[in-house]
């Protein structure tokens, strides 16, 4: 059989049952048929008469098939092959192919004049990596799987195996905002809504949107630990498996959790690059080129060494770093910023209230922060005790979160960071200096960060209402 | 041609073991199993007749992500319409929606906009631990429709779905009255679309 796809030319064996190769060598302009008007996989077992809408051209020499131009309407009379569907045109009817391209996504790697490969890799993320893990994990559960008992069956080691792997969700689950964005903008346009919708059914897959589909590996990810659960509910405590379960389910949790967190993450980054940006006479490195987390806030009284003058500031600190800021006399919202301090070359000294030696003052609900090369020295007071036990706390925090995010390997790209300070900028209204215009949106929006200048007025806890 | 119907997206929390799978089995394909399976398919898909027009619903199951907010984001940011499912044998399940709804808040915005639905299910059971009118009390408080359901029985299941889209509806309404700011009405015009006559 003679088959031509626009200028190319295919001998393709006439065998309706042979499973279609995916590219391999094969044009890439097949015809891709737009949405019978009802299709259930019957597609036409009631009677009723079938459209499909022809994408691309298909110029055939066989007269068995069916040629046809992108545009035209074909009834399709027999759609039970998988491949090959029998249709009708005005004067003539024959085979056309049908269903021998796969999936959403060689589908528009095809379409060159539809995307780029930067649009591609947005809306589906690296959901080719999951994709290929999943088949290799398959291969494993089914390794494990027994057929004749499968009661017997020990699979909990699989995902114990796996478990690192299974990070590979981050990314996708990070990126997917982005995705829906990019996905969004082109379903404003018929031609692609036509062409997904073509894809959907040529793949024969249920009746949701493209979205819903990108959406289900964020939902499956939160489903092992769930599943793990109930099989762990089922198992018998002196089964073989019982541990390698329980594990497994602990293992999925931390998963899942970790993926979580760094989603949260990485919507933070944004909050702290439009904090960083309403700042006054902001110096040295953005606050995003070594933190990603706001830990905790609040006034303190400053007394650095060699100053002799105590200031009152407000301290925003990062997970490696420490911010101080100058407020505005009158304009209460506004913050002058001050200087920082490395966190992780400073040391914390809990200072008992009464005279203090380095600073030969008396303190009251006080700390230190002395830096390893002895070269800094700041004495932080704050007005009540059980706020400087919460500083502390704090503190404390910051050095297993820094800790933390080292064992768990967490750090943003360098895009990531970008793109938040990007993002800020663009928030603020050209031509207008920042922070003084109370319209300002962040300012006004209730926003989710707690920490935009409008709160710091209200208590130093105001990392609270950050998401967590 | 393509329906473009199918992205009018309901989004369904709650707590683990409330029904909310049920629900919308009871709901797609009308059945009900008395034995607990965690979800296995993620996004349904059905068509209800509403005020003598068919809308076609994306109905997302979110089983599994109540314990991991910024996931949940994810699935709330598409979201057109809500469904917070408790148990009514259970003030815990309750509970565990409140943060639910501030997730929804923060990322909607006013959600007055928006239909949200609170449901108690599990209405045919005998140890309610959660009164109706405590049901309603925190509808109320939060400005929401509230129901009680039970997939079991199919006591009030296709009401649900056909009270949420009303809901849609009649914010739609007043929106067009009242509605001189462009963005509103640009919003009722998308819902429009969305819910096609076949």
């Amino acid at each position: 059989t003679l088959c031509l796809f626009n200028e190319d030319v295919v001998v393709s064996l006439r065998d309706k049952h042979r499973e279609a190769e995916d590219g391999g060598g094969l044009p890439s302009n097949r015809p891709v048929f737009c949405c019978p008007h009802r299709y259930d996989g019957s597609l036409i077992s009631d009677g009723s008469v079938v459209y499909a809408e022809a994408l691309w051209d298909h110029v055939t020499m066989d007269d068995q098939e069916l040629g046809f131009k992108a545009g035209d309407v074909i009834e399709v009379v027999d759609a039970t092959n998988k491949e090959w569907w029998w249709g009708r045109m005005v004067d003539s009817e024959g085979w056309f192919p049908a269903s021998f391209v796969r999936g959403y996504i060689k589908q528009c790697r095809k379409r060159t004049d539809m995307f780029n490969e930067e649009q591609l890799r947005t809306i589906f993320g690296n959901i080719e990596d999951i994709y290929r893990f999943q088949r290799k994990f398959l291969k494993g559960l089914e390794k494990k799987f027994n057929k004749e008992q499968p009661h017997l069956s020990e699979i909990g080691c699989c995902f114990l195996e796996h478990q690192t792997d299974f990070q590979i969700y981050s990314e996708y689950c990070n990126n997917h905002p982005n995705a829906c964005i990019q996905l969004s903008k082109l379903m404003k346009v018929n031609k692609y809504v036509f062409f997904f919708e073509a894809c959907r059914l040529l793949q024969k897959m249920i009746d949701i949107s493209l979205d819903g589909f990108l959406l289900t590996p964020v939902q499956k990810i939160c489903k092992y630990p769930l599943q793990l659960g109930e099989l762990l509910k089922y198992t018998n405590p002196q089964h073989r498996d019982y541990k390698d379960v329980e594990a497994a389910l602990n293992a999925m949790k931390n998963v899942a959790r970790l993926i979580n967190e760094r989603k949260r993450r990485l919507e933070n980054i944004d909050k702290i690059a439009q904090w960083q940006s309403s700042i006054e006479d902001w110096e040295g490195e953005d606050v995003l080129s070594r933190s990603s987390e706001l830990i905790f806030s609040g006034e303190l009284t400053k007394l650095s060494q060699p100053q002799t003058k105590s200031q009152q500031r407000m301290f925003f600190l990062f997970d490696h770093q420490m911010v101080f800021c100058k407020k505005d006399l009158l304009r209460r919202d506004m913050l002058y910023y001050k200087g920082r301090v490395d966190m992780d070359h400073m040391e914390v000294v809990d200072v008992e209230d009464g005279k203090e030696k380095d600073f030969n003052i008396s303190v009251k609900n006080a700390v230190k922060l002395r830096s390893t090369s002895g070269d800094q020295l700041h004495l932080l007071s704050a007005k009540k005790p059980e706020l400087k036990e919460r500083w502390i706390r704090a503190f404390n925090d910051e050095r297993r979160q820094v800790q933390h995010d080292r064992d768990t390997g967490f750090s943003l790209t360098e895009v990531q960071k970008k793109q938040a300070m990007l993002n800020a900028c663009k928030s603020h209204p050209a031509g207008k200096p920042k922070g003084r215009n109370p319209q300002e949106p962040q300012e006004h929006q209730p926003s989710e960060c707690g920490y935009t200048s409008k709160t710091y007025g209200v208590g130093s806890v105001t990392n609270n209402t950050i998401t967590k | 041609m393509p329906e473009q119907s199918n992205d009018y997206r309901v989004v369904v929390f709650g707590a683990g073991g409330v029904g909310k799978s049920s629900l919308v089995l009871r709901f797609v394909k009308g059945t009900f199993r008395d034995t607990y399976i965690p979800t296995v398919e993620d996004t349904y898909r059905q068509v209800i007749s509403c005020d003598k027009s068919v809308c076609t619903l994306q109905i997302t199951d979110t089983t599994g992500s109540h314990q991991f907010p910024a996931m949940q984001r994810l699935s709330i940011s598409k979201g057109h319409a809500f469904i917070l499912v408790y148990s009514i044998t259970s003030k815990q399940s309750l509970e565990e929606l409140k943060p639910i709804y501030q997730q929804v808040l923060a990322i909607k915005g006013n959600v007055e906009a928006i239909p949200i639905m609170l449901v108690g299910n599990k209405s045919d059971e005998t140890q309610r631990e959660v009164e109706t009118k405590d049901g309603e009390a925190q509808a109320n408080q939060w400005k929401c429709a509230f129901m009680e359901t039970s997939a079991k029985t199919n006591h009030n299941v296709t009401e649900l779905f056909q009270e949420l889209l009303n809901l849609d509806k009649k914010r739609n309404m007043s929106l067009n009255i009242d509605g001189k700011r462009s963005g509103k009405q640009s919003r009722a015009e998308r819902l429009k679309g969305k819910c096609s006559v076949m």
